[in-house]
Parts: C-alpha cells; sequence; structure tokens
C-alpha cells in the first residue's frame, strides 16, 4: 500500500519539527479516539471501549459486543451534529451551566479556592466573613472530529469557561491586603460580567503509531485530568495538580485487552518566555482495562474510569535577571518536578451507569521545586522585587515608601521600577541576592462513593497536605529597604480537607453541597484558616 | 518495516530535541556562584593580602545592592577595582571598565580609562575612602599607563 511521510507539526515556539509517517492501510480503522474532556456526558457503552483517555492502540482489540447499560436512567447522550455525505464530519457540543454560592470565614477568597493566601488574623479581612455567589464556572465545549485521511485521524477541541481575565475587586478580591487602584472593578461587574475564557484548545493528529496534540489542554504532569477526585470545590484543590497550556506532546498506547500502556512526552510553553527554551514534560500511566471505578472528575464528567497508576516528571529551565543594576548576565536554574498518581476502584463497576455501592480512591504525591505554576493560583504569596533595593539608611514611611535619594552624578537606581522576569512563586532572592527555586512537597488523596440502588447520591472527601522548606527563610524582613517581602501574606505550609455529597435530580441535573477547610502556616509562623461552606448547582449539556 | 523503522526514527529525534531543547546542557547548581553583574567574582575582605586584622574595616558600612566601594584587591584586576554590596554585604567585586555617560572616578581616586565602575552601580559615599577596604594608600596618586 501506499507509504507517505507527514511533517506532523511545527510547534509554536519554532523550535520543534517532528516527522512522523504512517503505514499499514490495510489493517482495521480503529475504534474512534476520545478526548480530555472534563465533565462531558459519556455513553455508557463507551466503558466497553478502551480507557477514555487512552490513544487509539496500534492493535485492534477484540470486538466487544454491545453491552446494555447498567442504569440506562443514567445515560445522558451526546449532542453531536454531523455534517457531509456519509456524516463523517462530526461536531460534539458539550458543557454546563453552573450556579453556585459560598460563605467564607474570612475575606482570603474569590470563588475559588485553589492555592491562594489567607489573611493573617491581624487584618481586617482575616477577621471577617465573605459570601459571594458566581455562575463564573460555568463551560462550554466543542469538539470536531474530520474523515480520515491514509490513516490520519484528525479532531480539534475548544473549550471556554467564564473565569477570563478580570480586574480585582475594588476591595481587594482574593488579593488580602491589595489597594484598590484604577484598574480595579466591582463586585457586579465581576460576577455579572463575568469574561470568556479559554479553557482547551487544541489539535490533535492520530493514526496507528504516534498520536500528536499541538495546542493548550492540561499539563501532563500529574496525567490531569485522570486522576481528579470528586469536589464541589473549584479545581484545582488546594495543594493539587491542576492547570493547562499550550505544548506539543506525542503520546503512544501500548493496548492489549487487559492493560494498556501509554507514554507519553512534549514540549511545553515555558514557564519563563525569557528562559528561550520549553519546559519538558513526559510520563507512563498503566490501566487495568477491565477493573473499573466511578469517578467524577470535579463536579462533574462521572463516568467509569480503569484502575490505573501514573508516573510523570517535569524539568525546565530559568533566566532570571538579578535584583541588580542591568544589564547584566541573567542566573540559569533548574525547576523540575516528579509526580506519582492512582486511581483505585476500591468496589468496582461495570460501566459508567454502574454506579449503586461504587467506591474509587484517588491520589497523587508530588515533589519538586521552581515548578507553583503547576498549581492553580500557586504563589503562596511569594512576592518578587518591584522595586531597587532603597539605599542605607533610608527613612520608610508607614505605607513602606521611602523618598529617593538624589544622586545627580549617576544614573538614578533608587527609585526606579525592578520588573522581574519571572512569574512570583517560582523564584525567590536570599538576604545576598542570590537566586534559588522554591520547593514544595504536595499530595492529596480522595474518595467518593456512590450509595447503593443507583449511585444518583454518592458522597466524596478530599484531603491534601502541602510544604515547603525553604520557602520561609526567602521572606523574613531583613532590611527595612525591602518592602516588597510581607512575611504575613506568605504560607509555607497549607492543608486541606472537604467533605462533598451530591444529588442527581435528573440525568441532567446534579446539585451538591460542600464543607471546605483550609489551614495555612504563614512566614511569620501564625497558623490561620478559613472555613467554607457552599452549594452548587449543575445543569449538563 | 522501512516506514516502521522511519517512524521511530521520527519519534527517537522528536524526543532528542526534546531533551535538547530544554536545555539540560545550560544546567547549573542553584548553590553555585551567582554573579551580580557580568564579570563579577567572589570577594571577602578579611581575605584581602594587606588586611589588618588590627584595622578592620572602618567599620563595615550597612549597604544593599546596587552600591559599590572602590579597591584594589579583586583577584586578577589591575588598576582600580570595586567591592560590589550583594544584599547587605560586600561579597563579590569586579575590575574596573570603559566610562559610560554619567558616571564618575570614586572620590580621591585617578581613574585611567579603563577604571570606571560597572554600569549603573552607585557609590556608597558614607565610607572613609582610600585606606579602607583594602585599598592601597598610594592609589589615589598613580598614573595611568
Amino acid at each position: 500500500m501506499s507509504r507517505s511521510s507527514l511533517a506532523i507539526l511545527i510547534a509554536g515556539s519554532g523550535l520543534l519539527v517532528v516527522s512522523a509517517a504512517h503505514a499499514q492501510l490495510n489493517e482495521e480503522p480503529p475504534a474512534a479516539p476520545d478526548e480530555p474532556r472534563p465533565a462531558e456526558p459519556t455513553l455508557p457503552t463507551e466503558s466497553a471501549q478502551p480507557t477514555p483517555q487512552a490513544p487509539t492502540p496500534p492493535v485492534a482489540p477484540p470486538p466487544v459486543a454491545p453491552t446494555t447499560p447498567v442504569n440506562p436512567w443514567l445515560v445522558r447522550p451526546p449532542f453531536v451534529l454531523t455534517a457531509g455525505a456519509g456524516a463523517d464530519w462530526k461536531l460534539t457540543i458539550y458543557g454546563f451551566a453552573e450556579a453556585d454560592g459560598m460563605w467564607d470565614s474570612t475575606r482570603s477568597f474569590n470563588d475559588g479556592l485553589n492555592n491562594n493566601v489567607i489573611a493573617h488574623p491581624t487584618m481586617q479581612a482575616g477577621r471577617n466573613p465573605r459570601l459571594q455567589a458566581t455562575i463564573r464556572n460555568s463551560r462550554l465545549g466543542f469538539k470536531v472530529e474530520s474523515p480520515e485521511f491514509h490513516g490520519i485521524r484528525p479532531s480539534g477541541v475548544l473549550e471556554f469557561d467564564l473565569f477570563g481575565n478580570q480586574p480585582s475587586i475594588n476591595s481587594g478580591g482574593g488579593s488580602p491586603g491589595l489597594p484598590s487602584g484604577s484598574g480595579a472593578t466591582t463586585e457586579a461587574a465581576y460576577f455579572n460580567n463575568a469574561a470568556f475564557r479559554v479553557r482547551h484548545a487544541y489539535l490533535k493528529i492520530e493514526d496507528d503509531f504516534v498520536d500528536a496534540l499541538v495546542g493548550q489542554t492540561y499539563y501532563l504532569l500529574g496525567w490531569q485530568n485522570y486522576f481528579f477526585g470528586a469536589s464541589c470545590g473549584f479545581l484545582g484543590l488546594p495543594n493539587e495538580l491542576f492547570n493547562r497550556t499550550v505544548q506539543l506532546r506525542l503520546s503512544h498506547s501500548f493496548a492489549t485487552n487487559p492493560i494498556n500502556l501509554e507514554i507519553a512526552a512534549g514540549a511545553f510553553r515555558p514557564v519563563q518566555r525569557d528562559s528561550a527554551v520549553p519546559d519538558g514534560q513526559g510520563g507512563a500511566r498503566l490501566a487495568i482495562n477491565h477493573w473499573k471505578g466511578i469517578t467524577t472528575p470535579g463536579s462533574g464528567g462521572t463516568d467509569a474510569r480503569a484502575a490505573s497508576i501514573g508516573v510523570s516528571g517535569m524539568v525546565r529551565q530559568f533566566k532570571v535577571d538579578p535584583h541588580a543594576p542591568l544589564p547584566t548576565s541573567p542566573i540559569p536554574l533548574i525547576g523540575w518536578a516528579l509526580a506519582a498518581n492512582v486511581l483505585l476502584p476500591i468496589i468496582p463497576a461495570r460501566d459508567g451507569t454502574d454506579r449503586g455501592n461504587a467506591l474509587t480512591l484517588t491520589g497523587e504525591f508530588v515533589t519538586g521545586t521552581g515548578d507553583a505554576d503547576q498549581y492553580t493560583g500557586m504563589t503562596a504569596g511569594a512576592t518578587m522585587p518591584n522595586v531597587y533595593p532603597l539605599p542605607p539608611g533610608t527613612n520608610i514611611d508607614y505605607q513602606g515608601i521611602a523618598k529617593p535619594v538624589s544622586t545627580p552624578e549617576a544614573a538614578p537606581l533608587v527609585g526606579r521600577p525592578y520588573t522581574p522576569n519571572v512569574d512570583p512563586g517560582l523564584v525567590a532572592f536570599d538576604r545576598s541576592e542570590g537566586i534559588h527555586t522554591i520547593n514544595w512537597q504536595t499530595f492529596i488523596v480522595g474518595i467518593q462513593y456512590y450509595l447503593p440502588p443507583t449511585g444518583r447520591v454518592f458522597v466524596s472527601g478530599n484531603y491534601s497536605q502541602g510544604r515547603s522548606n525553604n520557602i520561609a527563610a526567602f521572606y523574613q524582613p531583613i532590611a527595612p529597604g525591602q518592602p516588597w517581602i510581607n512575611a504575613l501574606g506568605v504560607f509555607q505550609s497549607s492543608r486541606y480537607v472537604d467533605g462533598n455529597i451530591f444529588f442527581d435530580l435528573t440525568p441532567a441535573v446534579r446539585i451538591g453541597l460542600s464543607y471546605q477547610r483550609v489551614d495555612q502556616k504563614l512566614a511569620d509562623g501564625t497558623s490561620v484558616h478559613n472555613n467554607r461552606f457552599e452549594s452548587t448547582f449543575l445543569y449538563f449539556l | 518495516m522501512r516506514v516502521q523503522m522511519n517512524v521511530r526514527s521520527s519519534i527517537i529525534v522528536a524526543a532528542a530535541l526534546m531533551a535538547a531543547a530544554t536545555g539540560l546542557s545550560c544546567y547549573e547548581s542553584p548553590q553555585s556562584f551567582q554573579p551580580i553583574t557580568t564579570g563579577a567574582k567572589p570577594w571577602n575582605p578579611y581575605n584581602v593580602p594587606n588586611y589588618d586584622p588590627n584595622n578592620p574595616w572602618d567599620p563595615e558600612p550597612p549597604c544593599v545592592t546596587g552600591y559599590y566601594v572602590a579597591i584594589d584587591s579583586c583577584p586578577g584586576c589591575t588598576g582600580v577595582s570595586y567591592a560590589l554590596c550583594t544584599g547587605v554585604t560586600f561579597t563579590q567585586c569586579v575590575c574596573g571598565g570603559p566610562f559610560w555617560p554619567g558616571v564618575q572616578c570614586p572620590k580621591s581616586l585617578v581613574c585611567c580609562p579603563n577604571d570606571f565602575p560597572p554600569y549603573n552601580w552607585l557609590e556608597l559615599t558614607g565610607y572613609s575612602g582610600p585606606g579602607w577596604a583594602g585599598l592601597s594608600p598610594g592609589a589615589s596618586a598613580r598614573t595611568c599607563p
């Protein structure tokens, strides 16, 4: 049969060009691939296919007879439009409308807890409660599949939510102590006029040998979103890997009837563009296909997934401008992370509707340095300098602002802003202006139990911990000339626990109630906590 | 078979490119010396050849990054060199360099064309001048080569 080579993709950075070939046109076309679509409804009959996120195997698995859903009441068919003479152009529309209300014991957070810092108890925000209502977690997605061409199966995904870039609320929003400014907005505008945000935008090209994904989707570290736990809280939960970015990913699944082994590696958008090299991530995941558990990543998308363990890693480079007069040579540093994940069906299920009395455990352990961006909103309050050092003996006013000293003989250093060339939370300067990556170790475990007889009611709980063994040393006030250091607004460790109950009123309507507690130890040694009660209402498209 | 080998080769090449592009070859330990300006070297005032423990820094002044004092003890340098404040102490040094607009030679010294302080750095003026920090008393009287 004909053979041809294909230059698959050119990464957006232009750094990588990968060529591949496809062949074996006389083989049977494998089953249609599935994409990682959080909260996307899936037909229960799909559970008889290879795992929902597994790419197409190079060898077609043995034919499986269609099965009847264990509980047809739970079936929510996907919204599919077709076009073309053979109806082989397919558009799947998915998503959900969501409304949430949450009461917090402090004024530390916006609608998502994520990994934000709890306000210090000496501050107004740390002493008073807050109530919020939001629809920003609503979601809309489109998946397009076009006809196979010489063994290549192309598809694309566009998915959005309403967490788009918006100014901070003028009361300070989720940033304790943040003063209002000209760029601030009102609470009403923030919640009622929520802005569109892209979550996923990628194309995927699959053939029998290698699958290539180009665009924005989840990071590979932690094999997101396969191992997410169930919670009313907005993902990522505290100390949970959860983020997305632009990437070029190559993967392959070695598939057999009982076991799938997937390997993947990719070049990712550099966390610091001035590093001038992409981040690298890779991993392997083993799935036991006939041992399935019911799992809900977040608050939607309940389905059966195969028992699985995954390992993954990341390496990246920083080149940070010194906190000193420029120009000078940037300082190179390496960041890295290793993650291990597990999804364990303790009481397994036959398909995605076999939910009654199903019990599933999820877990994740991560260690790394310079990897805070892999967690949602994770800076831990670690700020970078925003001004050059003030001269010795400078008097600081009550706002931490000093009058620049006149130095007419030389270019004025004092009073000029220092602009970091890296996002906050990843690296920090020590007392001697040496730059270091910030270390983190985290773990999270989750349990979800679907009550008999049908699983329309289910409960879940999650517990997580995170700790940095070096961040506190970098954020102790050492001189009055360094006003950007705020030991009251940096945490060195955190714990999180939640308990949730969900009820499926209809196959398309879900109601959830949740209690969530976050404890943090700040860099000054103070222990703080926040209690949250949350309700969620979802309508799945 | 040939096509399959091409496929495997492509995967290997792609993986190698990714690993190379990640920049492992540029790795430096975060504990290694980090120069605070181009060409800076480690410097310890207590290790300079003419350091007199009976007449130490007079006293060592407080400082912040961005300020220098003139010395003549930076390893490998001739003429005027400069101790650079890193954080709150002087721990690095650099040889004198070319003139740049706005720069002035530290007080009481004669700067030759390549004796000027590093770009954009400021002189810490609250110290006692030549004779302090290892600067030889005769430095101000030297002539340019």
